[in-house]
């Protein structure tokens, strides 16, 4: 279980002589991920929901507030604790093409994780790729390309898979469909709809859209402007909304004649 | 490496190629001694006996023409080796480091970039007291700023990338980001790199050797001969100045070519 409490971050832009302007990216927002459920973080452009992301994953630090993952504060931990912290928390963003090196082969890029785990015998890393594969519904065959030569959707899922063999916790799924065709968009969602009830992952999903998230998400988070605008489960949110943006934002839905 | 099947780049390397192995395979077929003096054959042209003909001391040219080329190709091995290592050093160091690191290394490199190359490799050689290692050491110090920023931008390009974020995600230290992300990259640029500055060497040091502040007489360089056949260019004895001439125009051609086709050639693969 993933737990985020207060956590305040502001980036401050410094000006050519001194002073600048500051802007505050989240403002005092708690939230926790409980084991098996996807906690949705639905919000515009620079609402600070990557932001948050970012945090989740400790790839930077708030300023204040804390982060506990599994009852233990890894706030500001670094080095070794850092990176065990990390193995269990892994990313899937939004631009495909650029989470994976264009100069690795699909193999290559599915042994990093293994190489990285170090708990993995070498002489398993093939089937284990081949496994991951299947899991993900793509052919073994797929493991001599470049990820150039594979669709969006393909690639989004080997970077699913490359998440996976590191037999994460939770993934931070930052924005996972946004650049994919629609008729892609529900595959993939569905895949990791399967993948978390098969491994009981927790996910932050990260989105702008609502109809996803409702779809999706067990609880949403609404941010604006780093603000918390509304906390709820998916039900209690779109029957009762409380705050004026979320309502905004529902009304702004598109609905289905 | 099907790169090397494409034109651009085949054809400068199978001319580099033959170049290298004819000044190395060469004087075990052609085995007159470039500084042994035959008061017999003075100026002697082309013909048969000498094949690029004889110098005014009788010292056969293409056993000249050999042991130069033997040397300016090494010595372009060397400062381009010189040049790469403690470069791509400072460049990934300044990228890794950043703030006062950052900006010192690279001011430094910026006020070596300041002086014309040429001048600066000069200044150095007249400074560590002339001769061919000291122009090498000169001209090594000259390549530096280009190998620095380069491989200081690579690294900051490529650690920019989302697939550098998973793998710090997976656990990876900086160091394994570096070998097994960074390095593949930045590899393919900074060898466009060495090509380019294998030619540079060559001919700046051919350079040096001209005005005597590099390798010096009689040691047989291309630059050195072209000096000591100058006084015979109007006298009709063009077989002097022609043949280093064109080993330093072949050569360096060949590497600026070579810079070319590898930069055109994989210029559509970078991330």
């Amino acid at each position: 279980m993933l737990e985020l409490d207060a956590i305040t971050k502001v980036f401050r832009k410094r000006g050519p002589f001194g002073g600048g302007r500051s802007t505050v990216a989240l403002d005092r927002i708690s939230v926790r991920i409980g084991d098996g459920r996807t906690l949705g973080v639905i919000g515009e452009s620079g609402s600070g929901k990557s932001t948050l992301a970012r945090i989740a994953l400790r790839m930077i630090a708030p300023d204040s507030g804390t982060v506990r993952f599994g009852g233990r504060d890894i706030t500001r931990v670094s080095g070794k604790a850092l990176r065990d912290f990390r193995r269990k928390v892994q990313p899937v963003f939004q631009d495909s093409a650029g989470a994976l090196d264009p100069r690795m082969t699909i193999a290559r890029i599915l042994r990093e994780p293994l190489m990285l785990r170090g708990d993995v015998p070498r002489a398993e890393w093939s089937k284990r790729i081949t496994d991951i594969l299947t899991a993900i519904d793509l052919s073994p065959a797929l493991r001599d390309r470049y990820p150039r030569q594979l669709s969006g959707g393909q690639r989004q899922r080997i970077g699913i898979a490359r998440a996976l063999l590191m037999e994460p916790e939770i993934l931070i799924l930052d924005e996972p469909v946004s650049a994919l065709d629609v008729s892609v968009q529900a595959n993939v969602l569905n895949l990791l709809r399967d993948l978390q009830r098969d491994r009981g992952l927790s996910y932050l999903f990260i989105g702008h859209d609502l109809s996803i998230a409702e779809y999706f998400c067990d609880d949403i988070l609404v941010l604006h402007n780093g603000v918390q605008k509304d906390f709820a489960d998916a039900e209690t949110l779109f029957r009762d909304p409380k705050d004026d943006y979320t309502r905004t934002l529902l009304a702004a839905m598109p609905r289905q004649l | 490496m099907s790169i090397i099947r494409s034109v651009p780049v085949f054809l400068p390397l199978a001319l580099l190629t033959v170049l290298a192995g004819a000044v190395v395979v060469g004087p075990l077929v052609w085995p007159i001694d470039p500084y042994t003096m035959d008061f017999a054959a003075i100026l002697a042209p082309p013909g048969p006996g000498h094949w690029m003909g004889t110098d005014s001391v009788g010292r056969d040219v293409l056993a000249r023409f050999l042991a130069g080329g033997r040397l300016s190709l090494s010595v372009g091995v060397i400062v381009m080796l010189g040049g790469l290592v403690p470069g791509a050093i400072i460049g990934v160091i300044a990228a890794r480091a950043g703030g006062i690191v950052d900006m010192v290394l690279m001011r430094a490199m910026d006020s070596i970039a300041a002086f014309p190359p040429i001048l600066l490799a000069m200044a150095v050689a007249i400074g560590l007291g002339g001769g061919l290692w000291t122009a090498v050491i000169g001209v090594i110090i000259s390549t530096l700023p280009f190998f620095a920023r380069l491989m200081r931008s690579e690294v900051l390009r490529i650690m920019s990338h989302r697939f550098v974020d998973a793998a710090e995600s997976m656990g990876a230290t900086p160091a394994f980001i570096l070998l097994w992300h960074v390095s593949p990259h930045a590899a393919s640029t900074m060898l466009v790199q060495c090509a380019a500055v294998f030619g540079y060497a060559i001919i700046t040091l051919a350079g040096l050797g001209f005005v005597g502040l590099g390798a010096e007489v009689p040691t047989a360089e291309w630059g050195v001969m072209i000096t000591e056949g100058m006084k015979y260019a109007l006298t009709g004895q063009w077989w002097l100045t022609v043949f280093p001439g064109l080993g330093i125009l072949v050569a360096v051609s060949a590497a600026n070519l070579l810079a070319d086709g590898l930069s055109a050639t994989m210029g559509g693969r970078h991330a």
